[in-house]
């Protein structure tokens, strides 16, 4: 099961309390949007739910799980292939390179196996962390603001990529973003970050598959003024 | 464009022996305390030929080669620890930083009457020298690992020699050679200091004899050939260091310069 539940979670970091009894649930295989202000503690959140900071509370939430860092995460020192390949838990060496051939098609980097990081673009880089975490074959998909560091035209390109793998991969997904036009785009819920808890869950209504022009319909930009208020 | 680079590197040694000699056969100072560059090569010419500064080069090499092995592997071993485990750090660390001030030459006089004065006393002092920018680089370099890197591979459940292998050596493989470049600029002066006392071989004896007969020329060749072997060894790490990090070689810092 890739349902998630986190109860009463508190986090604190330093004498400072990051997350105060934040309370979460959600079905397995939806897609959720995490937004607020630069700050609020977004990332933290995420971090605790990949358990790399410590807290307090009851969190289930399965162990096989992957988080997409703001930063580029991907090992400078080892090539496209041997990214992908680091998390890959086969053992037999044929299924092992099936694996991988899978997840360069899937991420269009079919071309760029033997290049470094260094050799490839913001947007690739980003594809190679995702593909690296998609082969990892994660129950829960933790996303933190992935794209932020992206043009506006490869930010777009990435948010149709991401929605055509997951609707191909079908994992849950927790995406923290502070741009709503990209949470609602993406998500089944969005949820809203404020005051060190999650205040409120908005249901996007908008049926899928999502073509790229919703986001200029009247209704997207309606639900996006409605939520941008919420958050102040 | 190589051509150009070429004279760029040429040109600076070219004009300094050009002053030399100018000096040393115009100038006021005395020829045989300041000989010019054309009797030093002289000189040079005739310790090659004899063969001397063949078996003084081979001598010094492998004394070098093996202390500034020994010393590195050690330094690159316990600086692993050091920098990943707390518990060793706290032990080991505060000792390292007590020797670490000490000019490495000052421990020739107490490893001469521990361990006497043939090759194994002459390559513990080396590896010695070596040790500490090694183990400071790899210390520090282990240290400033990106955490980023570390959860990534704590989420994909890498086991702990993985982590080594894959994540831990490789991101602080640039620092550990930064180390090593020091430690060899290190071993070469031990070299030197270490043969200038109950040694019968090797260039730092070899200066040593120079100078107690009063030939200027042999110890300023000798001296030349100890640099030239120090920056060809330094070339030798730095085009190791490429091929073991295959990933830096589209890095170029080109841009930090001066425009």
């Amino acid at each position: 099961m890739s349902q998630i539940i986190l109860n009463n979670l508190s986090v604190q970091l330093n004498d400072n309390l990051i997350i105060k009894n934040l309370h979460f649930q959600t079905e397995a295989e939806s897609f959720v949007a995490i937004v607020g202000k630069s700050g609020s503690g977004k990332t933290t959140l995420l971090k605790t739910m990949a358990r790399l900071l410590p807290y307090s509370g009851t969190m289930i939430i399965p162990h096989h799980l992957s988080l997409i860092f703001q930063e580029f995460s991907v090992f400078p020192w080892l090539t496209v292939e041997n990214n992908i390949a680091l998390g890959i838990k086969e053992t037999d060496a044929g299924k092992r390179q099936d694996i991988i051939e899978e997840h360069l098609r899937l991420t269009n980097l079919d071309n760029k196996r033997e290049c470094y990081p260094a050799e490839l673009s913001g947007g690739q880089i980003q594809r190679v962390a995702i593909a690296r975490s998609l082969a990892y074959d994660p129950a829960v998909l933790l996303m933190d603001e992935p794209f932020s560091a992206l043009d506006s035209h490869t930010r777009d390109q990435m948010q149709e990529w991401l929605l055509d793998i997951w609707t191909k991969k079908q994992k849950t997904v927790i995406f923290v973003t502070h741009n709503i036009e990209e949470a609602i785009y993406l998500s089944d819920y969005v949820y809203i970050f404020k005051q060190k808890r999650l205040t409120e869950c908005i249901k996007i209504p908008f049926p899928r598959p999502r073509p790229s022009e919703l986001k200029f319909s009247e209704e997207f930009n309606k639900l996006k003024k409605e939520i941008t208020y919420k958050i102040d | 464009m190589k051509g150009i680079r070429f004279v760029y590197y040429l040109l600076p040694a070219l004009v300094i022996l050009i002053i030399w000699e100018w000096i040393s056969r115009q100038g006021p100072v005395n020829q045989a305390l300041f000989p010019p560059p054309s009797v030093v090569a002289l000189a040079w010419g005739h310790l090659l030929a004899d063969g001397i500064l063949y078996h003084d080069i081979r001598d010094s090499l492998w004394r070098l080669m093996y202390g500034l092995i020994i010393g590195s592997g050690s330094a690159i071993f316990v600086g692993l620890f050091t920098g990943r485990t707390r518990v060793i750090n706290q032990i080991i660390s505060p000792l390292i930083q007590i020797l670490r001030p000490l000019p490495a030459v000052a421990i020739i006089p107490l490893v001469i009457v521990w361990m006497g004065i043939d090759d194994g006393a002459k390559i513990f002092t080396i590896a010695y020298g070596t040790f500490f920018p090694v183990w400071i680089s790899t210390h520090l370099g282990v240290q400033q690992i990106p955490n980023i890197y570390l959860w990534t591979a704590r989420l994909f459940n890498l086991s702990r020699f993985q982590l080594l292998t894959k994540i831990v050596l490789p991101a602080s493989l640039p620092s550990i050679i930064t180390g090593i470049r020091t430690g060899a600029a290190i071993a070469y002066a031990m070299v030197f200091v270490s043969e200038l006392a109950g040694a019968s071989s090797g260039i730092g004896y070899r200066i040593s004899v120079a100078h107690s007969i009063f030939r200027i020329d042999e110890m300023m060749a000798a001296l030349f050939t100890l640099g030239v072997m120090g920056a060809i060894t330094d070339q030798l790490i730095k085009l190791g260091a490429n091929r073991l990090m295959p990933w830096q070689k589209n890095t170029t810092y080109e841009s930090n310069y001066i425009k």
